[in-house]
């Protein structure tokens, strides 16, 4: 059902040079790459310059682009590699444990909200408590409303695999509901 | 849990991503960055980078193509001779046939007038640069009728040898003649086979009667002393005997001669 909505098909008007699409694709795909960035490292400020690098990758490889995926998807995948880069570096992992105390204090914030009972903010919360490799594809597919074939390409990870890791993430999610 | 999950979008931008947007500020940012790597000067470094690495590379690539040229003798020209030798270090015979002041017409001698200066006078044509004038201890010795021994020893009464010259004479000149080098610093003078081919011919026709009567040819002979493109051997055949003249290529000297019985 969701996989038949496809809302990736947006592109920029031919008529517009480089800097003015770059414009367009800021405006239209900007809050998408920079939430998409912040579920995978949970730094607000990390999210801003992944998404800077993202749209200043964008620019110069506008030439190269063609038409192969949808303009959403292409800057997604960037958006992507751009986070698993940060994930995998040193200063992030050194920067994760000084900021261990800091996401502590967050966390105290979120669950005094979800003493609340609200299930936006619970669920929210939960989905942003998964795992990486579960988390990215509940965001993707739910958040996103990306097809599993589009993940698939965009993560470069086998379909099934893609299905599996939903399965999973959805009965984390559940098993994390009833143990509220 | 699946209807939890829709409408993820709206529930997670209304709460944890609430306020995570890309503003205006942010936007700025990135068109800023864009415009600032538009408008930079290339930068002398990177070009100083690229002038660095293709310089190497060309060096590089030169050294290459030397290596391989000088392993492939594709400096040399067509007839052998060396391009990376000085001119005037070969010997090339003249236009008309002759050799040049260094290399002169051969007299011919004989064992009735041998002595020093004429063996001497004769032989330096042949033997290395600069031998003559490095004869310290000089000593002549005939052993018999037939055999000249001429040294030089670095001391009179030793076994310390410098260089010797042997020569055996028959009826018509010389049986055989060998330069033997112990100690002395030989100055290097390469020569062409034209130009050795000549000096064997002058060497025939100065010490053996019927030396102008002899064809040699170039081609490997005497195994003990045959070096090819050092020491090479010019073979002459006469009556059932052959004639071999061997003539040291980088020092330019006759090294060796002998007539030994053909055999079949």
């Amino acid at each position: 059902m969701i996989e038949e909505i496809n809302s990736s098909k947006v592109e920029p008007p031919n008529y517009l040079d480089r800097e003015d699409k770059l414009k367009w694709l800021m405006s239209t795909y900007g809050n998408d790459v920079i939430r998409v960035a912040y579920t995978y490292l949970k730094q607000r400020q990390l999210a801003e310059d992944v998404a800077q690098d993202v749209f200043i990758k964008c620019y110069e490889k506008m030439d190269d682009f063609r038409n192969e995926s949808s303009y959403k998807t292409w800057i997604l995948k960037i958006t992507v590699n751009k986070c698993k880069d940060v994930l995998k570096s040193w200063a992030f992992k050194n920067l994760l444990f000084t900021d261990y105390f800091g996401n502590k204090q967050e966390d105290r914030t979120i669950e005094s909200k979800l003493l609340k009972k609200e299930e936006s903010q619970l669920i929210s919360q939960q989905v942003m408590e998964l795992p990486l490799k579960l988390r990215e594809v509940i965001i993707l597919f739910y958040y996103q409303e990306f097809s599993i074939e589009e993940i698939s390409v965009l993560l470069k990870v086998n379909s099934n695999t893609i299905k599996t890791r939903l399965h999973r993430g959805r009965l984390k999610l559940k098993q994390s509901f009833e143990g509220e | 849990m699946e209807n939890k999950l829709i409408n993820l979008k709206d529930k997670m931008n209304e709460t944890v991503l609430r306020d995570i947007n890309f503003n205006a500020e942010l936007e700025q940012k990135v068109l800023s960055s864009i415009k600032n790597k538009k408008s930079r000067p290339f930068p002398f470094r990177n070009k100083f980078n690229s002038f660095l690495s293709l310089a190497v590379t060309t060096v590089f690539f030169l050294g290459m193509v030397y290596f391989v040229g000088t392993k492939l003798h594709l400096f040399e020209d067509p007839q052998g001779n060396n391009a990376s030798i000085p001119k005037e270090k070969i010997i090339e015979p003249t236009k008309n046939g002759t050799a040049n002041t260094s290399f002169e017409e051969p007299n011919y001698i004989n064992k009735n007038d041998i002595s020093k200066e004429t063996v001497f006078s004769e032989l330096k044509k042949y033997l290395p640069k600069d031998v003559l004038a490095n004869m310290p201890n000089f000593k002549q010795e005939d052993m018999d009728e037939s055999t000249l021994y001429l040294w030089s020893k670095n001391e009179p009464n030793s076994d310390n040898f410098i260089h010797k010259i042997e020569v055996i004479f028959n009826e018509n000149g010389f049986k055989q003649y060998h330069y033997k080098n112990y100690s002395f610093d030989l100055k290097e003078n390469k020569i062409s086979k034209d130009v050795a081919n000549k000096m064997v011919g002058n060497f025939a026709n100065s010490f053996i009667s019927d030396g102008n009567q002899l064809s040699f040819v170039n081609k490997p002979a005497w195994d003990s002393l045959y070096e090819k493109d050092v020491i090479e051997s010019w073979v002459a055949e006469k009556d059932n005997k052959e004639y071999i003249v061997m003539v040291n290529l980088t020092y330019g000297y006759v090294e060796f001669f002998t007539i030994q019985d053909k055999l079949n």
